[in-house]
């Protein structure tokens, strides 16, 4: 078996790196966001009144839910970060 | 091998080409296998480490306490927390400036895991050149039954993983007992199944594709890095022109470098990068291209080291130091953060109180000639034994505390959330004023901890 260039995995698409970066990046924020939030706010004492919503109804859906907002947020700010600078307007006068 | 060529830019499901990384043993293949064991077995057998009848490490979510040994932390405590992770990022910095990326090799999770379902991928489906017989072979009864055996180890592991990880935030026991009589809560089941889901894709599927697409400290390490931090590198003034020879040669007379053009360096690679064409982000520093060559090289008898640990300093023949600007400057604040850590938990207030003002009421006038005021009061030991207390108001003279009993008792760990009382008579005060209800201990009269709050009057 030799070891050429050819036997190198051809890089990822550009769509699958954008998808892996935002994914992973947005997770880890998240998990920063999530530990900031929950260490400071008890999800149980977040309803204003006698009659939570369920996503406040126990300290782990309170959690888990919080986390996967927090998440879907960050991606959504990535998404469209990586979207703005692929398609940078002056892209064409900067030559790329 | 080849993919299609010109099919670069394809969608997000283009086939992947594999890297099947070669086993390769050696001094620092060694070192790793060591690296995994300690690490992995930390991970696995922590949360099992009873201490005094609780488990020794819970970050105990629901109840919102962190257990770590003999330390109870409530979320008061969490400047502590992010003071370890400001710890933990500064020691990053430290060990790439001064030994590269040692986390990527031997530390990170992605590898730890990696090299385990690597390992399993071996045992069931054979070494590298059987592996990629295997993946081109037409499917028979004995692939899909080594396919199988891998994918039974792969998610046994996963799952085991992903058990392990909640284990951390709900106790372990408790856990294993709910799992055997398949009554867990859904979210304990969701945890573990996407937990075991993502070691499953990351460590099986992904691999070095994670850390050359989606990890930052990858991107960012290089900025950390100067001439004199420790690198994998191939010496090519020794190494070329490479080519093959025969083994007794003189292959300095054919003009000959030490390289023989193996190719084992790029075969053991996890990453799949030929590290003789200089230092590529790719590379994450597992140090198996080292064994693989000084394999080789002992067997030419030639000298080691072809690719060894070096710094671009002693590249250029300039001498390699390791105390430097960068690396003292790393060292002196780490060291410092380490210290004001240990000090700053040791000298941690074993009491805390909280004294919250009921929203409701601003204040509440009796028909005795009395104005009160009503708060929550909440205290907590943090430390590991019981403890009793008094409570006294600290405040206008004016004011008194009117609580059920000023006398408390507290176990270790204990949170007591009970209704107070402050009041004076009509007309004492006027407007808001400052109060502190402090905590005391009953057996020495030390102050403890003390919560603040208003007073309002009408």
């Amino acid at each position: 078996m030799s070891a050429s260039d050819a036997d190198r995995p051809p890089p990822w698409s550009r769509l699958r790196q954008d998808v892996g970066a935002v994914v992973w990046s947005s997770f880890l924020a998240a998990c920063l966001a999530a530990m900031l939030f929950f260490a400071a706010f008890d999800p149980l004492t977040l309803a204003s009144d006698d009659n939570p919503p369920w996503w406040l109804e126990s300290r782990m859906t309170g959690y888990s839910v919080g986390f996967f907002f927090f998440w879907f947020v960050c991606a959504v700010a990535g998404f469209l970060t990586s979207a703005l600078l692929h398609s940078s307007a002056g892209a064409g006068q900067r030559g790329d | 091998m080849n993919a299609p060529s010109g099919d670069v830019g394809g969608g997000l499901y283009a086939a992947q080409q594999k890297v099947y990384p070669r086993e390769v043993t050696g001094r620092f293949r060694t070192l790793r296998t060591a690296a995994i064991f300690a690490l992995l077995g930390l991970f696995y057998l922590v949360p099992w480490t009873q201490w005094s009848a609780r488990q020794a490490v819970l970050f105990d979510l629901p109840a919102r306490r962190f257990y770590i040994f003999s330390l109870t932390f409530f979320p008061q405590d969490f400047f502590f927390l992010t003071w370890l992770l400001i710890i933990a990022a500064l020691s990053l910095f430290f060990f790439t400036a001064v030994a590269g990326r040692l986390w990527c090799g031997f530390a990170c999770p992605q590898t730890v895991w990696t090299e385990v379902f690597v390992w399993m991928e071996r045992l069931t489906e054979g070494n590298r050149s059987q592996r990629m017989k295997l993946d081109k072979a037409p499917w028979s009864p004995r692939k899909l039954g080594r396919k199988s055996a891998k994918q039974v180890l792969w998610v046994g592991f996963a799952m085991l993983t992903g058990f392990t990880f909640v284990g951390f935030f709900s106790p372990i026991r408790e856990l294993m007992t709910s799992a055997f009589a398949l009554s867990l809560g859904p979210w304990e089941t969701f945890w573990i199944l996407f937990y075991g889901f993502a070691a499953y894709g990351n460590a099986g599927y992904l691999r070095e594709q994670v850390c050359k697409y989606m990890c930052p400290y990858a991107r960012f390490q290089s900025a950390m890095f100067d001439k004199q931090t420790l690198i994998i590198s191939y010496d090519t003034a020794r190494g070329e022109p490479r080519g093959a020879r025969g083994r007794d040669s003189d292959y300095k007379a054919k003009g000959l470098g030490d390289c023989i053009d193996c190719t084992l360096c790029v075969q053991v690679c996890p990453t799949g990068i030929d590290i003789r064409k200089g230092l590529q982000y790719e590379c994450i520093a597992c140090a198996a291209c080292i064994d693989a060559c000084n394999d080789v090289m002992t067997k030419m008898s030639y000298p080691k080291g072809l690719i060894r640990y070096s710094t671009q300093a002693a590249l250029e023949g300039k001498p390699t130091r390791i105390l430097r600007p960068r690396s003292v400057v790393y060292g002196i604040l780490l060291l410092g953060l380490m210290v004001g850590f240990v000090v700053a938990v040791a000298a941690r207030s074993p009491i805390g109180i909280e004294v919250l003002r009921d929203r409701n009421a601003l204040y509440r006038e009796t028909g005795e000639g009395w104005v009160e005021n009503v708060y929550t009061v909440r205290v907590v030991n943090k430390d590991a034994g019981p403890r009793r207390l008094l409570l006294t108001l600290e405040g206008p003279k004016e004011l008194s505390l009117e609580a059920e009993t000023t006398e408390l008792q507290l176990e270790a760990g204990e949170v007591k959330g009970f209704p107070v009382r402050i009041r004076m008579r009509a007309g004492a005060l006027r407007g808001g004023h400052e109060i502190e209800l402090e905590a005391k201990s009953l057996e020495t009269g030390k102050k403890l901890a003390r919560g603040e709050s208003r007073f309002i009057a009408p």
